[in-house]
C-alpha cells in the first residue's frame, strides 16, 4: 500500500524538534531507505508510521487513508525491530505463530502458515529452537518470517542489519530485496549505512536533524546531491574549501570556473573518487601527484594521491594498475565535482575516512 | 594460599551467622522428641497464631503481587507522571523502622482518627484487628517485588511489548503473553521474599495488632510471648515452621527453575 507522510512534527518536551515537518510519498510496492546519522530522526518517524509513536503534528496516510486514529494493532504494518525483539521465552515457532494466534486463526491455518514462512525464510528444522539459540542471521529471519505472518501490507525495518557480521550482511540484504519483489509489498527501513541505502532501496530519504534533505534514487542522491550534507553523507568524497577569486577557485594546481559566485565566496568543493582520473605523464602541463597509499577494492583500487597541497582519494580501475606503485607521479585530472558555498558540516568525519581539509590561501 | 585463608573465612562466618542458630532452633524443637514438638505445635494458641499468620501472609503475597508488578511497571517506562516521586517512595519502608511503620498506621487508621471512624461506623475495624496487621504486612513488605522487577524490565527494555502490539495482540494480551512471561522468575523470587518477609514481621504487626491470643496474635507474636513466658519449647516449634515455610518455598523455586531449562530467562 502507498503512504504519504503530510507535515509530520514531532517534539519532545524540552528537546529540539526530532522531526520538523517531514512530507514525502510511497508508491505501493516501492523499498525507501530512511538514511541519516544518529538523531536525524529516521527512526521516530517510522515509528511514527506504525503507531508505536504519536507525531506531534501532520497526517499519516496508508493506502489513501489517514490512520492517525488507528492504533498499531490496526494497521497493518509489520516491524523488524533493531535487534529483533523476538520473544525470548516462545520457541522460533510460538514466535512466527504470534501474530496468528492473536487473531484466533485455527491451529492447522497457524501450523500450514508458519510452516510455510519458515521454509520461506529457510529455517526448517529450527522451529523448537529458542532465540538464544540462534545466530544473528537466523534471528533475523525469523524476525522476518514473524513480521510477515499476518500478511501486513506495509514492512517497516529499523536498522536491520546493523547486528550482523558483515558478509552475512550482504548476503541477507540482497535476500531481504528478494522478498520483497517476491511478495510485493511496501517496505521502508532505517539505516545510517549509506551503502546498504544506495544497494537496496528504489528511493533514498537522507535525513539531518528533523528534515529532508534530500529523496531520490541512489544514483541522484549520489551523483546530484542537492546539499553538502547529502554529498559528505552519501558515499566517499574529497573535500577541499576554497575561496573564490575572479570566479575561479583551486582546486590544488586545478583552477575551475564558478561563474555564478561572487569573488571572495568560501566554498566547498566536494569530489567523488570516481570523478578524479590519472594517467601516466605525458607534458610538462599536466597537472600531477604522488601515489602514497594503494588499497585493494576488488573490482577498482582505492589509491592516495598528494599534491603539493593536498591529498586526493581516487578510485582507479584495476585495468591500470601498472600505474600503481607507491612514490610514482602521475598526471590527474577532474571529471566532475560538486561546489557548495560553505556553511558549518558535521558528522561527516565519521562517515568519510578520506576526509581532507586544506584552507588555501588565495 | 592467602586465597583459601580468605574463602574459608567465608565458610566459618557462615557457620558463626546461619548455620548453627539454625540448627540451635532445630535442636531447640526436637530436644524432647518429635512427639514433643508436635503436642507443641497442636496447642490452639500456636495453630491459631500460625493460621494467622498464612493468611496474612498469603493475602500480601497477592495484593503486594499485583500492586508490585503495577508500580514496577509505572517505575521502569517511565511514562506516568510522577514516576519518580514512586520511584523513591517505593523505599520507604526499608529505611524506616516498621515499629514506626506500625504508629503511622495507628495514626491515620486508628479508631480515633477521621478515617478510622467513617471504617468504625460501617462495622469495619481496622486498627487491632487483621485487616491493620495485612496493612503493616503490606507496607513493610512492599518494596521486593518492586525492586526485583525495575531493574529486569528495564534492562530488557520494551521492544518485546511493541513487537507483540505490532503483530495486533491487545494491551492485555502482550502483558499476559509478553510482559508477564518475561518475567516470571524476578517476581517470583521477589515473592518468594515478600513471603519469607511477611511470615517474619514482628514490629509493625505488634504495634497495630495489640496482641490479643486467640484473636490478632500471628506466629511471630507468640514465638515472642512465649519467649517472654520461658516457654521455649513452644517458641521453638512455632519458630521452626516459619523458618522452614520460608526455605522450603526458595528450594521448590529453585527446582522449578532448573527443571524449566536455561533458555529461560
Amino acid at each position: 500500500m502507498s503512504i504519504e507522510l503530510r507535515r509530520i512534527a514531532k517534539s519532545y518536551t524540552g528537546e529540539a524538534l526530532a522531526l520538523d515537518g517531514v512530507s514525502l510519498q510511497v508508491k505501493e510496492g516501492e523499498m525507501i531507505g530512511f538514511l541519516g546519522p544518529s538523531g536525524s530522526g529516521k527512526t521516530t518517524l517510522l515509528r511514527i508510521i506504525a503507531g508505536l509513536e504519536k507525531q506531534s503534528a501532520g497526517e499519516v496516510l496508508i493506502g489513501g487513508k489517514v490512520v492517525d486514529g488507528l492504533p498499531p494493532q490496526k494497521r497493518k504494518v509489520g516491524v523488524v525491530f533493531q535487534n529483533y525483539a523476538l520473544f525470548k521465552h516462545m520457541t522460533v515457532y510460538e514466535n512466527i505463530a504470534f501474530g496468528l494466534k492473536v487473531q484466533k486463526q485455527s491451529k492447522k491455518h497457524i501450523h500450514m502458515r508458519v510452516m510455510e514462512l519458515l521454509q520461506y525464510v529457510r529455517l526448517e528444522g529450527l522451529e523448537n529452537r529458542y532465540p538464544q539459540q540462534l545466530s544473528g542471521g537466523q534471528a533475523q529471519r525469523v524476525a522476518l518470517a514473524r513480521a510477515l505472518a499476518p500478511k501486513p501490507k506495509i514492512l517497516l525495518l529499523d536498522e536491520p542489519f546493523a547486528a550482523i557480521d558483515t558478509k552475512v550482511r550482504r548476503e541477507l540484504r540482497q535476500w531481504v530485496r528478494d522478498v520483497h519483489d517476491d511478495i510485493g509489498i511496501t517496505s521502508i527501513f532505517v539505516t545510517h549505512d549509506q551503502e546498504e541505502a544506495l544497494e537496496i532501496a528504489d528511493r533514498v530519504l537522507v535525513m539531518n536533524r528533523g528534515k529532508i534533505e534530500q529523496f531520490g534514487t541512489p544514483k541522484e542522491v549520489y551523483e546530484a546531491p542537492n546539499s553538502l550534507f547529502v554529498a559528505n553523507f552519501v558515499g566517499e568524497a574529497n573535500h577541499i574549501y576554497g575561496k573564490t577569486v575572479d570566479h575561479r577557485v583551486a582546486i590544488g594546481e586545478i583552477s575551475v570556473d564558478v561563474p555564478d559566485k561572487p569573488d571572495g565566496t568560501n566554498v566547498h568543493v566536494v569530489i567523488r573518487p570516481k570523478d578524479i582520473r590519472i594517467r601516466e605523464i605525458m607534458s610538462d602541463d599536466d597537472v600531477t601527484g604522488e601515489i602514497v597509499r594503494v588499497s585493494y577494492k576488488g573490482d577498482f583500487y582505492g589509491v592516495d594521491i598528494a599534491t603539493n597541497e593536498l591529498r586526493l582519494h581516487v578510485y582507479v580501475p584495476k585495468e591500470q594498475d601498472y600505474l600503481l606503485e607507491i612514490g610514482r607521479n602521475v598526471a590527474y585530472e577532474l571529471t566532475d565535482f560538486k561546489l557548495f558555498e560553505e556553511r558549518p558540516m558535521s558528522t561527516e568525519s565519521e562517515v568519510n575516512p578520506y576526509h581532507i581539509e586544506i584552507r588555501k590561501s588565495s | 594460599m592467602r586465597k583459601i585463608g580468605l574463602y574459608g573465612f567465608v565458610y566459618v562466618w557462615f557457620a558463626i551467622l546461619i548455620v548453627l542458630p539454625v540448627l540451635g532452633l532445630i535442636v531447640g524443637a526436637f530436644r524432647d522428641g518429635a512427639g514433643a514438638f508436635v503436642r507443641q505445635l497442636a496447642n490452639p494458641e500456636a495453630l491459631f497464631s500460625l493460621k494467622l499468620t498464612f493468611e496474612i501472609t498469603g493475602l500480601t503475597v497477592v495484593i503486594n503481587g499485583v500492586f508490585g508488578v503495577l508500580a514496577a511497571l509505572v517505575i521502569a517506562r517511565r511514562h506516568a507522571r510522577g514516576w519518580q516521586v514512586i520511584n523513591a517512595i517505593v523505599d520507604l519502608p526499608f529505611a524506616v523502622s516498621p515499629v514506626i511503620a506500625g504508629l503511622a498506621l495507628i495514626l491515620v487508621y486508628g479508631p480515633r482518627t477521621w478515617i478510622g471512624g467513617v471504617f468504625a461506623s460501617a462495622h469495619i475495624k481496622i486498627i487491632y484487628a487483621m485487616p491493620g496487621m495485612v496493612l503493616a504486612t503490606l507496607f513493610v513488605t512492599f518494596p521486593f517485588v518492586v525492586r526485583e522487577l525495575v531493574p529486569v524490565l528495564r534492562e530488557k527494555g520494551f521492544a518485546q511489548e511493541e513487537a507483540a502490539v505490532t503483530l495486533g495482540a491487545s494491551a492485555w494480551t502482550t502483558f499476559w503473553r509478553v510482559t508477564l512471561p518475561g518475567m516470571k522468575w524476578s517476581l517470583a523470587y521477589g515473592l518468594v521474599l515478600t513471603l519469607a518477609r511477611a511470615l517474619g514481621e514482628f514490629g509493625a504487626v505488634l504495634v497495630v495488632s495489640g496482641a490479643v491470643i486467640m484473636l490478632t496474635q500471628s506466629a511471630t507474636l507468640y514465638v515472642y510471648q512465649e519467649t517472654v513466658n520461658s516457654d521455649l519449647q513452644a517458641a521453638y516449634a512455632v519458630s521452626l515452621v516459619l523458618a522452614a515455610t520460608s526455605f522450603v518455598i526458595l528450594m521448590i523455586l529453585q527446582l522449578i527453575k532448573k527443571r524449566q531449562g536455561r533458555h529461560l530467562v
